[in-house]
């Protein structure tokens, strides 16, 4: 018992909760009547983490691997717009549509890793061209540039609807998402050849794994869940819109490198994922409800991304953990 | 790592007992000995404004049927009195929210602050960056944590989901800008704003009525049109579609000429201007005069330094709906291709939208109650088209000035 306590003060989860209860206790102690404690509000920073989450899971199997995905949030855009023009001008069922989009988003998946895959091109590159202007572009073409509403009551439902008028089911897709993806990547063979992928391309191939298959599994995940993504955005807002989830993707990606994970590949995992992310929204939250000018808040939101860093650099030193830095976490 | 952890929970409980004393001392929505000493406002002076009495509580809401229109006694600048006098009550505190940073909404908020001491609120800013889930999800975390009210700029693409939201909190707003409307077109928000088309008109009677101090006694023929647009707004497509109704029926005989800049692949920015004035302006060669017509001042901006670029000065006349750029820039020494803008002070915004909203908080309008005599056959509720004037670098000062009189604020 004391071995594994002293394997989670020494861990990097360690300093994200540290963090995040200093956080907690700051905004409570500020915040009008301590109301952010208060259980909307909770509900609020959840809600906010949604669209975050999906992104962050799916960017960040691929990042773990050793790659980075900047397109998922385009291609939200891009499935909520087919979504939302699906459902306004043909009768099909929502089901179908909802599947429809998000085979779209595996669709421009497979595209990115086939172009990094085959034609040899930085994911970096190659995954915003493939968003920002593919997948941007088409979101324009589907809705010829203007809103489409959206008018069926089951995707209404799906975006604004609350358990026991309370908990959004959003909140429950996100947190479902998070938690099957954590076990996978923890407790699968799969997930440790992920990590193998992300640590040692060279090695993991020697082991029998074949990388490239797992960069076009990743990549489809990862553009599968911007396409889920952007379908509970655009449900949330009941319209297709034009912008969606284009500037997710790199607050979701510095949620998950503040919650762990490594840009060159092999480390992280998901519960770090989720601490990171909740600590950006919960900081958001706190600033909006002290009130603070919005143009301070980007400000602080960098510091509050440094003072992260600088505080995960410190444990390192302090513990020697430092020197297990690229070592496949979870294997 | 012990002491560290020490170090940061001593810092910790220090933090939270400092800031449990400070929430006790200071108690939010102050109590009237709290609130700044209102100073008389233009519509205060004005006798008989109140149906209901100076001081009444704000207890009983008033229907569309029962109660009179407080907001018809409006001054020129529009403002008005609910007839509660702002310091027996407590002090409001309302969210001023708008989508994205732009000069406007900045200078509104100045506007805000200025007027909080005679209204008795606190104004609270929020930007959404653009980001309308966010704005959303923003107006839940004001309303849980007690607002009296919301100004809002509801941003068209998700102008229902707002609208849902905002009934939800059951908080009184009034929208600014953007006006909302159902699918029949009948407006269902209070709203402070411009009518678009008329606007968008007015620009181009301008420069049509003006040409000729600029470029002489031209052939008319050889005038085309730069018309900017940004379609996902329904406010800044009714400008576009204005302006290009206007220049047509002017010179029905250059259409032609007439080209259409959207914005939309790009942003409600300087940078998309540029791009697509120079683009188009270079690709025209055929085209010996311009009129350049932006449904907002950035997309005038970027054409303006567009034109500069491609050396055009003299053959490019370019203007605006707003005026908060061009007037700094005028400030600063400006005296190209840009020559006029819609002229729409901030105050002429802020002073209808905030009145409004506190008659609302006090309890003595109702959306349906509210500028009645001013709205539009077959709209539920008023848009609240803000007079304007056109500015040119001769009259501007004079204008704002005379703004700032009308407001009490001189």
């Amino acid at each position: 018992m004391t071995k594994r306590i002293n394997k989670f003060l020494r861990s990097k989860h360690f300093s994200l909760v540290v963090l995040l209860v200093m956080m907690i206790a700051f905004f409570w102690a500020f915040s009008k009547n301590h109301s952010y404690l208060g259980l909307n509000n909770i509900r609020n920073i959840l809600n906010s983490t949604v669209i975050y989450t999906l992104l962050a899971v799916g960017g960040g199997l691929v990042i773990i691997a050793g790659e980075i995905d900047l397109s998922p949030g385009y291609v939200g855009t891009a499935a909520g717009a087919v979504m939302a023009a699906l459902l306004n001008s043909t009768g099909l069922p929502w089901l179908v549509v909802v599947v429809m989009c998000l085979a779209i988003g595996v669709v421009f998946g497979l595209i990115n890793a086939f172009l990094i895959n085959e034609l040899k091109l930085q994911s970096f590159i190659a995954t915003l061209a493939i968003g920002s202007f593919i997948a941007g572009g088409f979101a324009y073409i589907v809705v010829d540039g203007k809103t489409l509403e959206i008018k069926n009551d089951a995707i209404a439902l799906i975006g604004t609807g609350r358990i026991g008028g309370f908990v959004p089911y959003t909140i429950i897709i996100s947190t479902a998402v998070i938690v099957i993806y954590g076990v996978i990547l923890a407790k699968t063979k799969f997930g440790r050849c992920v990590y193998l992928c992300g640590g040692n391309r060279e090695a993991a191939r020697l082991t029998g794994i074949s990388p490239r298959l797992m960069s076009y599994i990743l990549f489809a995940n990862s553009g599968m869940l911007g396409a889920l993504a952007g379908l509970l955005y655009d449900a949330r807002l009941k319209a297709g819109n034009l912008t969606g989830t284009n500037h997710y993707v790199f607050p979701a990606i510095t949620a998950a490198v503040l919650g762990g994970l490594s840009l060159g590949g092999g480390n992280g995992d998901m519960l770090g994922c989720f601490l990171g992310l909740l600590i950006i929204s919960g900081f958001n939250n706190g600033l909006v409800v002290l009130g603070v000018s919005p143009f301070w808040q980007n400000v602080a939101s960098g510091l509050l991304l440094l003072l992260a860093l600088t505080l995960d650099y410190l444990t390192k030193r302090g513990t020697k953990g430092g020197r297990a830095h690229g070592k496949a976490a979870g294997v | 790592m012990k002491k560290a952890v020490a170090v940061i929970l001593t810092l910790l409980m220090v933090f939270s007992l400092f800031a449990c004393t400070q929430t006790t001392e200071n108690t939010p929505s102050g109590s009237p000995s709290q609130s700044p000493t209102p100073t008389p406002t233009p519509s205060a002076s004005q006798p008989a404004q109140s149906p209901a009495g100076g001081g009444e509580d704000a207890e009983t809401p008033p229907s569309a049927d029962t109660v009179t229109d407080v907001s018809a006694l409006e001054n020129t600048i529009g403002f008005f009195s609910s007839g509660v006098e702002p310091a027996s009550r407590d002090t409001y505190e309302i969210v001023w929210a708008y989508m994205r940073p732009m000069a406007l909404f900045q200078n509104i908020t100045t506007a805000l602050k200025e007027l909080e001491p005679q209204l008795n609120f606190t104004t609270t800013e929020y930007c959404a960056n653009s980001d309308i889930d966010a704005m959303i999800q923003t107006i839940e975390i004001y309303s849980d944590q007690g607002v009296d009210g919301f100004m809002i700029v509801v941003d068209p693409t998700a102008s229902a989901r707002i609208k849902e939201v905002l009934d939800g909190t059951g908080i009184p707003y009034v929208a600014m800008l953007n006006s909302v409307r159902d699918e029949t077109g009948s407006e269902i928000v209070p709203c402070v704003g411009i009518e678009g088309e008329i606007a968008g008109a007015e620009t181009i009677q301008w420069l049509y009525d003006n040409y000729k101090t600029y470029w002489g006694d031209i052939d008319e023929s050889e005038i085309g049109l730069l018309d900017f647009n940004f379609s996902p707004n329904v406010d800044f497509d009714d400008r576009h579609n204005g302006s290009k109704a206007r220049f047509l029926e002017l010179l029905p005989g250059n259409e032609s000429k007439v080209f259409s800049a959207d914005g939309v692949s790009g942003a409600l920015d300087e940078q998309t201007g540029y791009d697509l004035a120079s683009a188009i302006l270079a690709a025209n060669p055929d085209v010996k005069y311009w009129f350049v017509a932006g449904c907002i001042e950035l997309y005038s901006q970027g054409a303006a330094r567009a034109v500069e670029t491609l050396n055009m000065d003299d053959r490019v006349l370019i203007t605006a709906v707003g005026s908060d750029v061009l007037p700094a820039e005028w400030d600063g020494g400006y005296d190209g291709s840009w020559v006029s803008c819609l002229a729409l002070s901030n105050y002429q915004y802020t002073i209808p939208g905030i009145c409004a909203l506190v008659a609302q908080m006090d309890g003595k309008a109702t959306p349906e109650t509210l500028w009645q005599s001013r709205r539009a056959p077959g709209d539920q509720v008023t848009f609240y088209n803000v007079s304007y004037g056109l500015l040119t670098r001769d009259n501007y000062k004079e204008f704002f000035e005379q703004v700032l009189v009308d407001s009490g604020l001189a």
